[in-house]
């Protein structure tokens, strides 16, 4: 009993690993073996390769609280809110343990928010890549070529040739991360997941702020201990998938949780996108192979291809058995606002249920969220199985 | 319906230039209108006859070349006359965002509207200006049109260049076997995109008139794009039409006419210009001269960015045909990295002697809206000049807004020009 209680904490504190309380220890303490930390705003950026020059890539959160004073002296408010929350974090001296920065194109105010950082903070380092949206072998050689030009401004930068062995080790450590994550969502394919989806985001989001080999080691150890927990939810609560981006907040899946049902399944870009896919440990070349996993792992929104980001929103839905799809879209999220019609229409078609609540970044206007998800439920306990 | 709309109301200002012609506007302008009113007829003729169209927000040139007929979709939903129309389509019956740029809402909203020709092929790039290109894209899905994409990319140097000359190939190769008919002919390519050039190089003559003072040109020629042939039935003439421009512009530069009355104020102005007569009346009122329009293309097609067809210098090679369509993507400085907009901005400003500037930011438009605290900061920094944060909107929803906008511009000019002394 004293080892399940022991277990039960080291998994709370591996929930919270991505806490405002808990993120900076992992940097600061990277930084104090003497490893520079690169935050990064986009999860197209390639990590192996920062952590193959023995730097920490370290996702980028933004403030989870309200207060947007500093950030919008440069931002309107009716813009993207993960690129303004993550500005008022460094513009308050949050992430002042940073050495460099890693963004990507995914859109207009993506960009914005590198300009804005770069220019207010000037960074040691910085690099901006294509982020590869059309999957096609063209972007595919042109982010292989972007990736060769990241590593070799990561060796002037760091004074560490990034060597294929080097290369192969983090491959084989991501590798290993994105396989003890599958088998984590494994599990929420039971009748009676043994985790819930707010823990499941946190763990997710934990791994982008840690030393992945630290997190692999710690979630191994968890993981026999969570495939034989039991919570208690009852069996007849129905089964939703959350669809989104950026969010990194646990407590916005607590307040869906909250309402009576179970989050099993996610979409999003911190969550299921984030992992799926692996890097060919037997292809000749990493760097190559690398590049290929990018470029192929699950689509997100701001890519063109909007039937397959459906279809694999109707497929995860099928396999998870899910009873219903929230779509928690940033209020701001150009992309997700213009996909809307086009998701619903599809998501008719397949006779999903829908709904599409929309949300800040950080977590007020819970009372909002819990009304719209409590009429959903409604919905759904009223439509014939 | 919106084409006949077009054709009358182009006839209409042809006949009225003819009528009550105004010494402060250019003359070659009522060729302008005959071009555009050639074009939209020909719209019209093409689609009787059934011909293929295509859309693009960057390659029409390509397309033609193809032998598809080009379609305007963003520049037609400009100029709709009753946009609230558009806006009930797009918005309220398909759930398309209502707080987007309006622009891209008015254009999706005519598309679907049936008032224009259904295109066989929709091409959209990525960046820069997402919500162009998820318009594009929500357009073709939602008529099953075929969609294909372009990727715009991140880092420019050579191999970005083969990298979009490669997906123009591709998009080449998926046409030819998706659309009976369409076969891409390089030599046409050739020919458009070389009378694309003569024209920008009649346009950049006037560069160094702009440095006059007072400025040769009024504030509402000022806003007048650049003509780009390839869009054009009649390539030759739109050629014509812009040397006649530059002509009659050296001509009122040396008889020392200016585009206002009495010149009190330079004024740069950014993004996009201002909509409605309204402004450009009271910028004339009030003597202010508007020497640099800066937009995605301006710093190209001025020669603040020198990256022109056949030029080996930047890349220390010949480029082949869609290399040089894929370095003319290129020179767009719209919505890309900070220090693309704003870098030659600053050099237009110090070249023309401009004492203000209008940051004009469009409803939805992030690109500038989150850009306009660097834009300001590093203009006073640099040259010491203020800069207005005018918030616009294509179309308002009521007379009110324009007054509101025409009134802090006001102020903002008064204010200007009483610090000038």
């Amino acid at each position: 009993m004293a080892d399940m209680e022991a277990l039960e904490r080291e998994l709370v504190s591996l929930v919270q690993g991505n806490s405002p309380e808990n993120r900076r220890k992992f940097a600061l303490q990277a930084k104090s073996d003497g490893r520079k930390v690169i935050g990064l705003l986009c999860t197209y950026a390639p990590e192996e390769v920062i952590y193959a020059a023995g730097m920490l890539p370290w996702r980028v959160t933004g403030t989870w609280d309200s207060n947007l004073g500093k950030a919008t002296v440069y931002r309107d408010m009716d813009s993207c809110r993960y690129c303004t929350h993550a500005l008022e974090a460094l513009l308050r001296g949050q992430m002042e343990f940073l050495d460099g920065v890693v963004d990507s194109d995914w859109d207009d105010d993506r960009r914005r928010v590198f300009d804005t950082w770069v220019y207010v903070s000037k960074p040691a380092f910085t690099a901006t890549f294509t982020a590869p949206k059309s999957k096609s072998e063209i972007m595919e050689r042109y982010f292989c070529r972007e990736m060769a030009q990241i590593i070799s401004s990561l060796e002037d930068f760091s004074g560490t040739r990034i060597t294929n062995d080097r290369l192969w080790q983090a491959v084989k450590v991501y590798n290993k991360t994105r396989r003890l994550l599958l088998r984590l969502y494994e599990l929420r394919k039971r009748a009676a997941p043994p985790v819930t989806g707010a823990e499941v985001l946190g763990i997710v989001t934990a791994s982008t702020v840690m030393d992945k080999a630290d997190f692999n080691n710690r979630l191994e150890r968890l993981l026999p201990y969570i495939e034989s927990r039991v919570l208690p939810h009852t069996r007849a609560e129905p089964r939703i998938m959350v669809s989104s981006d950026m969010l990194d907040n646990p407590r916005f899946i607590e307040i869906i949780e909250g309402e009576g049902c179970k989050v099993v399944m996610d979409d999003l870009d911190t969550g299921s996108r984030y992992f799926h896919r692996l890097v060919d440990e037997n292809a000749d070349d990493p760097v190559s192979a690398i590049a290929h996993r990018y470029c192929w792992r699950p689509a997100d929104p701001v890519g063109f291809n909007w039937e397959e980001q459906i279809q694999q929103i109707i497929e995860w839905a099928r396999d998870w058995r899910c009873d219903g799809v929230i779509e928690l879209y940033e209020s701001f999220s150009p992309a997700r606002r213009w996909r809307a019609p086009f998701l619903v229409r599809e998501l008719g078609r397949a006779a999903i249920p829908l709904t599409r609540i929309a949300r800040g970044y950080d977590a007020g206007g819970a009372e909002q969220i819990k009304t719209r998800v409590g009429a959903f439920l409604e919905m759904l306990a009223k439509t014939p199985v | 319906m919106f084409l006949d709309e077009q054709v009358q109301k182009l006839q209409r200002r042809v006949r009225n230039i003819e009528q009550n012609p105004r010494p402060e506007f250019l003359k070659c302008t009522k060729l302008r209108y005959q071009l555009e009113l050639e074009r939209y007829l020909h719209v019209l003729e093409a689609w009787k006859q059934g011909k293929p169209f295509a859309v693009s927000d960057s390659i029409d040139s390509i397309l033609q070349a193809m032998g598809f007929e080009a379609q305007g979709y963003i520049a037609w939903g400009d100029r709709v006359s009753n946009p609230q129309k558009y806006y009930d389509i797009a918005i309220n019956k398909l759930g398309f965002p209502d707080q987007t740029c309006d622009r891209t809402i008015t254009a999706l909203g005519l598309f679907l509207s049936g008032e224009v020709p259904i295109p066989r092929l929709m091409a959209a790039r990525r960046i820069p200006c997402d919500p162009e290109r998820w318009s594009l894209m929500a357009a073709a899905k939602f008529t099953g049109v075929l969609f294909l994409e372009l990727a715009r990319l991140n880092n420019n140097g050579d191999e970005n260049i083969r990298c979009i000359a490669d997906q123009e190939a591709a998009l080449i190769e998926y046409a030819e076997k998706s659309v009976p008919g369409i076969k891409y002919d390089e030599s046409k390519l050739i020919e458009l995109m070389e009378a694309d050039q003569q024209s920008l190089y009649y346009l950049r003559d006037t560069y160094e008139l702009r440095k006059r003072v007072p400025c040769p040109i009024s504030p509402q020629d000022s806003f007048r794009l650049m003509t780009m042939p390839s869009r054009y039935p009649n390539p030759a003439r739109v050629v014509e039409y812009s040397k006649a421009y530059r002509d009659e512009m050296f001509e009122r530069a040396d008889k020392g006419i200016g585009g206002v009355r009495e010149e009190k104020l330079r004024i740069a102005w950014l993004a996009t210009g201002p909509y409605g007569r309204s402004t450009f009346d009271l910028l004339s009122k009030k003597g202010v001269s508007i020497p640099w329009f800066h937009y995605g293309r301006a710093a190209h097609y001025f020669g603040l960015i020198r990256d022109d067809l056949g030029d080996e210098g930047k890349y220390g090679r010949k480029l082949n045909p869609l290399e040089e369509m894929a370095r003319f993507f290129n020179t767009n400085t719209w919505a890309g990295p900070s220090t693309d907009w704003v870098d030659p901005l600053i050099k237009a400003c110090r070249d023309l002697k401009i004492d203000a500037v209008v940051d004009f930011l469009q409803v939805g438009c992030i690109p500038t809206i989150n850009l306009k605290r660097i834009t300001a900061q590093r203009l006073k920094e640099e040259l010491g000049i203020p800069t207005l944060d005018l918030e616009g909107r294509e179309h308002f929803a009521t007379e009110a807004g324009t007054i509101n906008m025409n009134k802090k511009l006001e102020e903002f000019i008064d204010m200007c020009i009483a610090n000038k002394g």
